[in-house]
């Protein structure tokens, strides 16, 4: 097989490293930007593997070759952006990594999955700081991607249900707490909050007159006599 | 060479990261001739037990949180580093108290151990410090820069320096503080402004028991690392 990973973090260069292996991958290209991406003959490459790409494919794209991704959903709620941000804040702690298959739908809110199609899953456990999030997401890419490519191409796709719900992707803005928002919160969801955003997303911050107090890392302690 | 017509024999005490590249760094000075390093308190009680070398002209102690026995105090000229402009700040946490009271620039002062009082020995020479820093590790790092500063300038000028008593009548006495004084309420919260949280937040994250807010159920939300940008980014 001939694959194209389009890759540009440093998780996702490891993620890379790893799934290039793979026994029925016979030749790759790592791409790193759209522009790059559109520049290539598509005809002669087999399948996209897309890791950590915040960009849509586009219609040319995913028209003309197979294309896969990973989401970090229990998909359709969180299928708009910012998927572990959402999760967090709403409190949930286990969530899915699934392999989806890109679509373009120029009427459709949801990042790159528009067809609502997943083949392999795995748990993700949401809990903890970003750091232990992402290496546990960087673990689980690399073994969705691997159990891809050992049924490829023998592929059993499913449809997740669509729900009407929608989370729209966070923007750095998000990332603000009023001192009034936080009086409304308890410990738990403060914590939710901040550590959703910690490194490498816009952190967490509460502004007053005099100055913005960003909180870049934070624990809790349940008292679970209490609790 | 200066006064006592060889160089000066010195002891080293001290243990934590910042007092050991304080020691690394003065210790090349070239008036000093280092006769010991002492990097703990059993290799420090072994030492007294068997008693200091008669030669040794001073004991320094960096960043030490043991109390030097009167035996020692009193044989031998004992000095000390303490990161406040005393007699302010004087006893347990002083960076700590200082940062929580909005003191931005202070001092390092070099004083002799005292056996009677905590910090209140005659002081030799201070420099400033400054309490500037996101986190212990950055502050920690200001003090062993003015530290180093402080002891080469008393290594150049010992023994022509005479040190002064302190004022203790005009200064301040804090106690070390304790695990609870890192807590505050939830409810609490408003009496706060966020340039206090930012104080307390960066003086008090690792190896310091970490800044945390506690709701009436008791859990508890530590904030472990933060950042302060002020709206007039002068302060």
């Amino acid at each position: 097989m001939n694959v194209i990973f389009l890759s540009y973090r440093d998780w996702a260069l490891r993620v890379v490293s790893s799934v290039s292996k793979h026994a029925k991958i016979s030749t790759f290209l790592v791409c790193k930007t759209h522009e790059e991406l559109v520049q290539l003959d598509l005809q002669k490459f087999d399948l996209i593997i897309s890791i950590g790409w915040s960009e849509e494919l586009g219609e040319k794209v995913a028209s003309n070759i197979s294309a896969i991704g990973v989401h970090c959903a229990e998909l359709d709620r969180y299928s708009y952006g910012t998927p572990i941000q959402l999760q967090i804040m709403d409190g949930i702690t286990r969530t899915k990594h699934r392999v989806f298959s890109f679509t373009y739908d120029p009427n459709s809110y949801r990042a790159h999955t528009h067809n609502r199609l997943y083949s392999h899953e795995v748990d993700l456990d949401l809990s903890g700081n970003m750091a232990d999030i992402l290496l546990q997401m960087e673990k689980t890419s690399v073994v969705l991607f691997n159990r891809f490519l050992d049924d490829f191409p023998k592929i059993k796709w499913k449809e997740w249900p669509e729900e009407k719900i929608v989370r729209f992707k966070r923007t750095p803005k998000d990332s603000l707490l009023t001192k009034e928002d936080l009086l409304k919160m308890n410990t738990n969801d403060l914590y939710n909050f901040f550590r959703a955003l910690e490194d490498p997303y816009p952190n967490g911050y509460i502004e007053d007159k005099f100055g913005r107090l960003y909180i870049q890392k934070v624990r809790y302690e349940s008292n679970r006599k209490k609790n | 060479m200066n006064q006592i017509g060889r160089k000066i024999n010195v002891i080293f005490c001290g243990y934590r990261d910042w007092a050991l590249s304080v020691i690394d760094n003065v210790i090349k000075h070239p008036n000093i001739n280092c006769i010991g390093i002492i990097k703990n308190f059993d290799n420090y009680r072994t030492q007294e037990k068997n008693g200091f070398d008669d030669n040794v002209d001073i004991i320094l102690f960096i960043g030490w949180s043991w109390i030097v026995p009167k035996e020692t105090t009193s044989n031998f000229l004992c000095l000390g580093i303490h990161p406040s402009d005393l007699p302010n700040y004087r006893g347990g946490s002083p960076l700590q108290h200082q940062i929580i009271n909005g003191i931005k620039k202070s001092k390092v002062t070099l004083m002799t151990l005292s056996e009677k009082e905590l910090d209140a020995g005659d002081i030799w020479m201070k420099t400033n410090l400054s309490l500037r820093g996101d986190n212990v590790r950055q502050i920690l790092k200001n003090v062993s820069k003015s530290s180093i500063k402080l002891l080469t300038e008393f290594f150049n000028k010992y023994p022509d320096i005479n040190p002064e008593k302190q004022k203790i009548e005009f200064g301040s006495y804090f106690k070390r503080r304790s695990e609870k004084d890192s807590r505050i309420y939830f409810e609490n919260i408003e009496d706060f402004t966020l340039l206090d949280i930012y104080n307390n937040v960066r003086c008090l994250t690792d190896p310091y028991p970490n800044f945390y807010i506690e709701d009436s159920d008791g859990n508890k939300l530590y904030l472990k690392k933060v950042e302060y940008i002020s709206a007039k980014n002068n302060d």
